[in-house]
């Protein structure tokens, strides 16, 4: 079983039931959807949450301080180009 | 002499920086506040250690920036999806820009726009990303 914590709307907090820590991705923003529309967990309730507020959110699962498990709900941070603009040259002004 | 000037026509000076993607967290009066860097000239990949410096540093926090060494001076479809996440955990809208060679461009209110005069940490991002 683990502790989740999400963060949403400038808000960090801990769901204070315990999860099951191999529960998959898809099943944590599932879950953390729910407790936030009934308001589970402390300072942050919004009982209109869209389902897929969610959806550009990563999970990670860490050891806490006292090695408990903690599953964490966070918003992705990746950025980039990527592969599809990945001419050299292309699209800058400087390839001018 | 012949073996020398052969050299010297064959071997660049210096070589040119490796190109790679940078990003750059920017507080209040333009200073830099984290960075870090990636080993593609295409993509800064997901990392943890990011999102805690932007929780970690969201009160002070201004605009995110970052580097297409290779352009193009536009936000990419992962920067979107990536900027409308970050805004909503944030609970604000945060500025964003992108530097590409020769341009750089702003996100600002649902607003995208040229960079113009560019803020004096532009010229750091683009050098460190080797532009």
């Amino acid at each position: 079983m683990a502790i989740l914590n999400i963060t949403y709307q400038g808000q960090s907090a801990d769901y204070e039931l315990e999860i099951d820590y191999q529960a998959s991705d898809a099943d944590v923003r599932r879950i953390a959807v729910e407790v936030v529309r009934s308001g589970g967990v402390r300072g942050l309730h919004i009982a209109g949450l869209r389902t897929d507020a969610f959806d550009g959110f990563v999970v990670d699962r860490l050891r806490g301080a006292r090695g408990e498990q903690r599953i964490y709900l966070r918003p992705k941070v990746p950025f980039g180009a990527g592969e599809g603009a990945a001419r050299p040259g292309a699209g800058g002004a400087g390839a001018r | 002499m012949a073996s020398d000037q052969t050299s010297q026509t064959t071997q660049p000076a210096t070589r040119p920086a490796r190109r790679r993607e940078v990003c750059f967290l920017i507080g209040r009066g333009d200073v830099i506040l984290w960075s870090d860097a990636s080993d593609s000239p295409v993509a800064l990949p997901d990392s943890r250690a990011r999102w805690e410096a932007i929780w970690a540093r969201r009160a002070d926090l201004v605009e995110i920036a970052h580097s297409h060494p290779v352009g193009p001076a536009a936000f990419s479809t992962e920067d979107e999806t990536t900027m409308a996440a970050l805004d909503s955990a944030l609970g604000r809208v945060l500025r964003y820009s992108v530097a590409a060679p020769g341009k750089m461009i702003a996100r600002d209110g649902g607003r995208t726009f040229d960079v113009i005069p560019e803020p004096w940490w532009a010229a750091t991002l683009r050098l460190a990303s080797g532009m």
